[in-house]
């Protein structure tokens, strides 16, 4: 795990400074400039994504050091946010997965009351619907995700996750009806 | 509700968490702290057990109450008298011993892949358990070791069998040197009773227990490369486990294997059927030296080969669900499965029939290409792997 300090740089990583800021006729961003652009949003989605704000500021912190190690490629990329926001919804996903381990053994510590829950940075009613969403199957998620906290458009999403507009909609729409269902069940979506 | 509020209220919900992350404008905690905060809990996790093969060895397991007994709430700053209470506390609940302190007992800091780990040997651990350190040597020695400048000895053996039946074979915590000398280990320190079995599994002694009700087994061997290896798998008979261990064993040719079985996961649908905590292992092997060696994983749910590097590593592949019998995957064994460069990242090549390239990508996602799609492409798998990352 690397910490990337305030300024955006990557602590003893000094011999590995990306490549000149020209790739191929166009002005490529310097790393410092794109990390301070794209930090908050990518631990939105990560925090959208596992629910903890904590694990959110590593996993995008990992997804930013993944992108500075590759930079050369990634900065020549058309939308090298778009690179990154994929490593952070694949590493969200599954950081959330092994949590799912972690969660059964913090019930288990919490009935002994030795184990403290960790109060949300977010509303309640907010709290409750992430907390469903998380639930939904991933490209449910992670569609979810990308289209309410990054404000993502549907090509974006798509080109994101590897996937056609048409499976975005149909991830969205059935996700949406599963949380009416869940939160409200007996209500007509 | 209606769509339309559900809509609403994802909005809102998208523009809390901007809101919550914009004011948050302090760093997190320590990382590494962070990754311990997972690690725990997935230790605690009832039966879970984690096995990291190659350098030093940390060999951490939890009792079905969930209390990671090899990682009590020590950290590595802390001095024995400061965690004598805490580790008192654990064992005393436990019943297995009444007081811990420098007389009565050893506290050891060991080095393990994520830092110290704090373990105590109760006194009526049978000197010769005392691995590499018996008598006074050992207890002087650990009364030494209580500071993070203490980096070894890591040759330490702990493992509670004061009711002689292996009732709590599970609350036991081992720390092996490479070559930890099975005799000392078991055979000759404790009497066994009940269900446990001394098979031997090519030429070397093993000790198999089966919980009585649960019908869950314990498996502990040496590998051929003097490696002390753990596996717990339930749904098996003792012969059959025996057999796999056997099979790991001779499948080796010197090199480290460990074999993983969380017998609490739960399948998913909709998940990717990839065990957490090899997971999290998977992210080791970039870098590491290329060592091939093969082994069986099995969750009850998910099953498949686990390919281990010498180095503190584990991938998996060839993955199978619960309709698979693989035990009928042992039979017919893999033909070959080596570890492959994939552009700097570890790959692995399986082949059983036909070939498989699986690794991580750098975006994070794990794939697999076949021999199928690589006859497609008129190329290697491992090539078209290499272009996928």
């Amino acid at each position: 795990m690397t910490i990337l300090d305030a300024g955006g740089q990557v602590p003893g990583m000094a011999d590995e400074q990306p490549p000149g800021p020209r790739v191929e006729g166009r002005i490529r961003e310097d790393f410092d400039v794109f990390f301070e652009r794209e930090r908050k949003k990518m631990i939105g989605l990560a925090y959208a994504l596992s629910g903890s704000g904590i694990a959110a500021e590593d996993l995008a912190q990992e997804a930013f050091v993944a992108a500075y190690r590759r930079w050369d490629v990634v900065a020549a990329l058309d939308q090298p946010e778009g690179w990154v926001r994929k490593v952070v919804a694949n590493n969200s996903w599954s950081w959330l997965r092994r949590r799912k381990a972690e969660s059964r053994a913090v019930v288990k510590a919490v009935a002994r009351g030795g184990w403290p829950t960790q109060p949300s940075d977010l509303p309640s009613d907010s709290e409750e619907l992430w907390c469903e969403v998380r639930k939904l199957p991933r490209r449910q998620a992670q569609c979810v995700a990308l289209y309410y906290v990054l404000d993502l458009t549907m090509p974006e999403i798509a080109e994101t996750l590897g996937c056609s507009k048409a499976t975005v909609n149909t991830h969205l729409r059935r996700a949406k009806e599963t949380l009416v269902d869940r939160l409200e069940p007996g209500r007509e979506t | 509700m209606s769509m339309n509020t559900i809509e609403d209220r994802l909005r809102k919900a998208g523009r809390d968490i901007n809101t919550a992350v914009a004011v948050s404008s302090s760093p997190s905690e320590s990382p590494v702290r962070s990754r311990r905060g997972v690690l725990r809990p997935l230790i605690a996790a009832a039966a879970v057990t984690l096995v990291v093969v190659g350098g030093p060895m940390l060999f951490l397991m939890s009792d079905d109450s969930g209390v990671d007994v090899g990682d009590s709430g020590v950290s590595e700053s802390t001095s024995f008298e400061e965690a004598a209470p805490v580790v008192k506390e654990y064992w005393a609940l436990d019943g297995h011993l009444d007081s811990v302190g420098s007389e009565e007992g050893w506290l050891c800091p060991v080095r393990g892949p994520e830092g110290y780990t704090s373990i105590v040997a109760p006194s009526d651990v049978p000197a010769s358990l005392m691995v590499d350190l018996p008598g006074h040597e050992a207890e002087e020695e650990f009364n030494r070791s209580d500071g993070p400048e203490c980096h070894q000895p890591a040759t330490m053996v702990l493992v509670d069998f004061t009711d002689s039946s292996m009732q709590k074979a599970e609350s036991a915590i081992a720390v092996w040197p490479s070559a930890t000398r099975w005799d000392d280990l078991c055979l000759e320190g404790c009497a066994f009773s009940g269900d446990a079995e001394t098979p031997t599994i090519n030429g070397q002694p093993a000790l198999l227990h089966t919980h009585p009700g649960t019908g869950s087994i314990d498996l502990w061997w040496i590998d051929s490369s003097g490696a002390p290896m753990y596996a717990q798998a339930s749904g098996v008979t003792s012969e059959e486990l025996t057999a796999l261990a056997g099979f790991m064993t001779v499948d080796l040719e010197g090199h480290s294997v460990g074999l993983a079985v969380l017998p609490d996961s739960e399948p998913d649908p909709d998940e990717e059927p990839l065990p957490e905590v090899l997971e999290g292992l998977f992210d080791r092997l970039d870098h590491v030296e290329i060592t091939p060696s093969v082994g069986v994983w099995d969750d009850g749910y998910w099953r498949g080969a686990a390919y281990f590097s010498e180095s503190p590593g584990v991938v998996i592949t060839t993955l199978f669900d619960a309709a698979f019998d693989p035990y009928a995957m042992l039979a017919r064994s893999v033909d070959h499965a080596e570890l492959v460069d994939v552009n700097g990242s570890v790959g692995v090549l399986v082949s059983d029939g036909f070939d498989r390239v699986t690794f991580r990508r750098d975006d994070g996602a794990v794939v697999s290409v076949d021999a199928e799609a690589a006859e497609e492409n008129s190329v290697d798998p491992v090539e078209i792997a290499r272009q996928l990352r």
